[in-house]
C-alpha cells in the first residue's frame, strides 16, 4: 500500500500510481476474501471511481489505498449477497468439495484456501488484509470500520482457526508466546 | 518458518494479482456516477417544480414526509394491522453472523428473535401472523424451518438432499398459509475440481413450492441462475425474475434478468419486462400492482425501486434516491420498505431499511446497522397483530434488570439490608442499576446510570419516551453513577448517554483492595462504547488506570499508551451486554472486558479485551488463549485473591 494522498482532488497521477502499485493486489486480496476474481476486479474499480468522484466533490481522501480497500471489501460484500453471485453458503461449497484425498503436493495450497474459505468473513478479512495486504491492527481496524479489539479477536481465531487445518497448532501457540 | 510467515507464503502462493484497468476505463466509471447524480438533481428539481404546482400544502406535506428525521414513536396509525417487520442481519462482530430481527415501522423496538448458535435468513411470516417461516444454517446443514411467531416450537419442515450442493435463498407462505415457496440454488461443480478458484461453473436457481408441512415439494419455475418471486394475493399466480447469461467471457459473463408473471404451478409464462434490469418482484396487497427493483441509470452497483401494474403498464421510479432494492409491500398497501446501502461520511458502507411513501413519493430511514455490516434480507411486514395490546403501566419503581446482568456481586458481599437511605430513594428514570460492594465496608451499595429527574417509567412508550413526567434535559439526561445510600461518588459527564448503553456493570474485586470496582458502559464518539473501569478511592471513585503496553506480532507492534482503563468497541445492536469479570488462563488472573450476546440457556458469546491482573495494575494482552466457546455467566470470586499478584 503505497499511494498516499495529502488533501484535495486526486489527480491523475495518483490514481495511475495506484492502478500500477496497489490495484494488483488489492485486487487478489479482495478476490480471496470474496471468492470471485472478476467481482473483486469489479469492486476494486467501482471502489476507485467512488473515491475519484468523491474527491473532486470536495471530499478529503487522506489514503487512497486505505479508502478503495474499505470501499471495495463492502462492496464484494453487498454486490454478492444482492446479485447471487455469492453466499456463505457457496463459499461452503468451495470449502468442502476438494476431497482430502487429493491434495497431494499442492495439499497445502488447497487447506490454506478451504480454511480461509470456512472463516466467518470477518476473520477472512483481517487475515488477508494483516498477512496479504500488510496492514496492522490499527489500520484493518480503520479500514474495516470496527474497534481494535474486534480485529485482534477476530485474528486471534483466524489464526487458530487456519493452525487447526494447517495442523500446525503448537506453532501457531508457540507464536503466541512469542517463541 | 514462523507461523505467521507460513500463512504470508501461502497466500502469496494463493493470490493472483490482477493486470489494472486503464486509467479511461476508471474515467468512464466515475463520468457514469457523475451521470447519474445530475439526472437524479434534475428529477428532483422538475419533482419540487411540480410539487409546487399542486399547491404549498402538497409541497409542505410532501417535505415533510421526505426530510424528516427518524423519530421513534413518531405516529403511523395506518399499520394497527402490520406493526411488526422481520427481517435478517448480519452481525459481523459476532460468532453467530445471521440472525431474525424484529422492528416496528417506526424504527423503535428492534431486537433479535432467535437468540441461538445456528443462523436464520429470509425470514417470512404466515398469513394469519401467528407462524415465521425461515431457512436455518445449522452445523453446515441448511433447511427450511417454521415457528410460532414469538420464536418458539421450531421445526425443521424441509431440507435439500445435500447442504453442499443446495443453497436456499427465499421463503414466501402462500396466501392461503397451505404452502410455502421458495427458491432452491444448485452448484453445478466443475469436473474435475480446481486447485485453487472457485469449483463450480454456475449456479442454478429454481422457484419451488411445497405443502406448509414440507411435503410434496416440487420445482415450478426455472429460475435460470438468479431468481426471486412473491405470490399474488389471491395465491392462483406467482411473479418472478428470472436471470439468464447474456455472454460468457471467461469468468466475466454479462446477465439480463426480467419479471414474468406465471400461474401458481408454473404455467403459463409471461413476460412483463424486457429491459434486462429487473430484480425482486413484490406484489402489492390489493393485487393491482408490482414494486421490483432495477439498476439505477448509469450504475451497475445502484438499484432503485420501480412500481408498475400488474400488466406492466404506469411503470415508474418511486422516491428516487440513494441506492435501494428489495421492495417489501407494507399491510395496506401505501408503503414499501426497501433495504438501502449509503456510504457514509468515513466512507464506510451503512445498511439502511427505508420506508418508502408510494403516494407521497418519499423515503426515510427507520434502521440503520450500526456497523459495516451486510445489508438486511427476507424482510416480512406481520400481516395481522398477534400480540395483545400492552398494558400501561406506571410506577415509581426503578426496572432493575437483572437478567442482563453477569452475577455482578462478589461472594463476599453481605445481603442488602433495609436502610431508609435506599428504601426511600427517589432516583426517577434511569437506565441500569447494580448492586456492588463499591466502598469496601461490606454492606452492598447501588450504582445507576441514566436521567436523573424524577419520573414515572411507561414501558407502553417507546424506548426513549418511557421516562414520563419529566421533560428530557439534555444537561440532565446523561451518565448518572451514584452509590446510594452512602453518597459517596457521583459522576456526571455531559453528553456521555445519549442513548441504551448508558449502563453501569459491578466487577469483581480487580485489585483485591475488598472493594467492587465499577464499570460503566457509554458512548464515547458516534457509534462507539466505551467501558470504563473506576475504582474506590477513599473519598470517592477514581479511574482504574492502566500502565504502558506493547505487544509485537511478528514485526508490527501494538501499544497502549497509559491512562485510563477504557476499553473500547463498536456499538451492537439490541441484546448485547457489556461487563467485565475475572477469568484464569493458564492460571493467571485476568480481566476480561467483554461484549456478548446472550443465548436462551443464559450463555454468552463473547469478545473484549483481556488484562492481565498484575497487584493492583492491569496488563493489556494480546492473542491470549480466548475461550471461543460459550461460557457460563462469569465467575465473580477469581479476582479477589490475585493469583500472581
Amino acid at each position: 500500500m503505497s499511494t498516499e494522498q495529502t488533501g484535495g482532488p486526486l489527480d491523475e497521477a495518483t490514481i495511475r500510481e495506484f492502478l500500477g502499485n496497489d490495484y494488483p493486489r488489492l485486487v487478489a486480496g479482495v478476490a480471496m476474501v470474496a471468492g470471485s476474481r472478476p467481482a473483486a476486479e469489479d469492486a476494486v474499480q467501482e471502489a476507485l471511481a467512488r473515491a475519484w468522484e468523491r474527491s473532486e466533490r470536495g471530499e478529503r481522501i487522506d489514503s487512497l489505498p486505505a479508502w478503495v480497500t474499505g470501499v471495495a471489501m463492502n462492496l464484494s460484500r453487498s454486490r454478492f449477497r444482492r446479485m447471487r453471485a455469492e453466499a456463505r453458503a457457496r463459499e461452503r461449497i468451495a470449502a468442502t468439495v476438494v476431497p482430502a484425498d487429493e491434495v497431494g503436493a499442492a495439499g497445502v495450497r488447497v487447506d490454506v484456501r478451504s480454511s480461509l474459505a470456512e472463516l466467518p468473513r470477518r476473520q477472512r478479512e483481517v487475515t488477508v488484509l494483516r498477512y496479504y495486504l500488510g496492514m496492522d491492527v490499527a489500520e484493518i481496524a480503520a479500514t474495516l470500520g470496527v474497534a481494535e479489539g474486534t480485529v485482534k479477536v477476530s485474528l486471534h481465531r483466524a489464526r487458530r482457526a487456519l493452525a487447526e487445518a494447517l495442523g500446525e497448532r503448537e506453532l501457531e501457540e508457540a507464536n503466541d508466546r512469542g517463541v | 518458518m514462523g507461523f505467521d510467515e507460513r500463512i504470508r507464503e501461502e497466500l502469496e502462493r494463493l493470490a493472483e494479482p490482477a493486470d489494472p484497468p486503464g486509467l479511461e476505463d476508471v474515467g468512464r466509471r466515475k463520468w457514469r456516477r457523475l451521470a447519474a447524480r445530475r439526472a437524479q438533481r434534475a428529477f428532483l428539481s422538475v419533482a419540487v417544480v411540480v410539487g409546487t404546482l399542486v399547491g404549498a400544502w402538497g409541497l409542505y406535506a410532501t417535505f415533510t414526509a421526505g426530510v424528516r428525521d427518524v423519530t421513534p414513536g413518531s405516529p403511523l396509525g395506518s399499520y394497527a394491522n402490520g406493526d411488526k417487520i422481520l427481517f435478517s442481519l448480519y452481525m459481523e462482530e459476532h460468532e453467530k453472523q445471521w440472525s431474525l430481527y424484529t422492528i416496528r415501522p417506526d424504527g423503535s423496538d428492534a431486537m433479535p428473535l432467535t437468540p441461538d448458535d445456528s443462523e436464520e435468513l429470509y425470514p417470512d411470516h404466515s398469513p394469519d401472523g401467528s407462524r415465521i417461516a425461515f431457512v436455518r444454517w445449522q452445523q453446515r446443514e441448511t433447511g427450511i424451518w417454521v415457528m410460532d411467531a414469538d420464536g418458539s416450537n421450531q421445526r425443521l419442515v424441509w431440507a435439500p438432499s445435500d447442504s453442499d450442493i443446495f443453497n436456499i435463498e427465499q421463503v414466501r407462505w402462500s396466501p392461503d398459509g397451505e404452502r410455502i415457496g421458495f427458491v432452491l440454488e444448485e452448484a453445478i461443480l466443475k469436473d474435475p475440481p480446481p486447485e485453487a478458484g472457485v469449483p463450480y461453473s454456475r449456479l442454478d436457481q429454481s422457484i419451488w413450492v411445497m405443502n406448509a408441512d414440507g411435503s410434496y415439494a416440487r420445482q415450478i419455475v426455472d429460475g435460470g441462475e438468479g431468481a426471486a418471486f412473491d405470490w399474488s394475493p389471491d395465491g392462483a399466480e406467482i411473479v418472478f425474475s428470472r436471470t439468464v447469461r447474456l455472454s460468457d467471457e471467461g469468468e466475466k459473463a454479462r446477465f439480463s434478468s426480467d419479471l414474468y408473471v406465471a400461474k401458481a404451478d408454473g404455467t403459463d409464462e409471461v413476460q412483463l419486462t424486457s429491459d434486462g434490469q429487473s430484480w425482486n418482484p413484490a406484489w402489492s396487497p390489493d393485487g393491482s400492482r408490482i414494486a421490483f427493483d432495477t439498476s439505477a441509470p448509469g450504475s451497475d452497483w445502484e438499484q432503485q425501486v420501480e412500481v408498475m401494474n400488474v400488466d406492466g403498464t404506469h411503470r415508474h421510479v418511486v422516491a428516487p434516491g440513494s441506492d435501494r432494492y428489495s421492495p417489501s409491500w407494507s399491510p395496506d398497501g401505501t408503503k414499501i420498505l426497501a433495504v438501502s446501502q449509503i456510504d457514509d461520511p468515513d466512507s464506510f458502507s451503512k445498511c439502511h431499511l427505508y420506508l418508502i411513501d408510494v403516494e407521497r413519493d418519499s423515503a426515510r430511514s427507520i434502521f440503520q446497522s450500526r456497523t459495516s455490516s451486510d445489508c438486511p434480507n427476507g424482510v416480512s411486514w406481520q400481516p395481522v397483530p398477534i400480540e395483545p395490546e400492552p398494558v400501561a403501566i406506571q410506577t415509581t419503581e426503578p426496572p432493575v434488570e437483572p437478567t442482563q446482568e453477569p452475577s455482578p456481586e462478589p461472594q463476599e458481599t453481605q445481603p442488602v439490608e433495609a436502610s431508609p437511605e435506599v428504601g426511600l430513594l427517589e432516583i426517577g428514570c434511569f437506565r441500569s442499576v447494580v448492586a456492588g460492594d463499591f466502598d469496601g465496608d461490606g454492606v452492598l451499595d447501588a450504582a445507576y446510570g441514566g436521567f436523573l429527574p424524577g419520573g414515572t417509567w411507561d414501558t407502553t412508550q417507546p424506548p426513549d419516551e418511557q421516562c414520563r413526567g419529566a421533560e428530557p434535559d439534555p444537561e440532565n439526561f446523561d451518565l448518572t453513577v451514584e452509590l446510594a445510600g452512602y453518597n459517596v461518588a457521583f459522576i456526571q459527564e455531559p453528553g456521555a448517554c445519549e442513548d441504551e448503553r448508558c449502563r453501569v456493570f459491578a466487577a469483581p474485586d480487580i485489585d483485591a483492595d475488598g472493594a467492587s470496582e465499577l464499570a460503566v458502559a457509554v458512548r464515547s464518539s458516534g457509534t462507539r462504547v466505551a467501558l470504563q473501569l473506576y475504582r474506590f478511592d477513599g473519598g470517592g471513585l477514581e479511574r482504574f488506570e492502566i500502565p504502558d503496553n506493547e505487544s509485537c506480532e511478528g514485526d508490527t507492534c501494538v501499544g497502549v499508551a497509559a491512562g485510563p482503563a477504557t476499553f473500547e468497541w463498536g456499538a451492537s445492536a439490541d441484546g448485547t451486554i457489556y461487563g467485565v469479570d475475572c477469568v484464569l488462563s493458564d492460571d493467571v488472573a485476568m480481566l476480561r472486558a467483554w461484549t456478548g450476546n446472550p443465548r436462551d440457556d443464559g450463555t454468552f458469546f463473547e469478545s473484549g479485551i483481556l488484562y492481565e491482573i498484575s497487584g493492583r495494575e492491569l496488563v493489556p494482552q494480546f492473542d491470549v488463549d480466548w475461550d471461543a466457546e460459550p461460557h457460563d455467566a462469569p465467575p465473580a470470586d477469581l479476582c479477589g485473591a490475585p493469583v500472581n499478584g
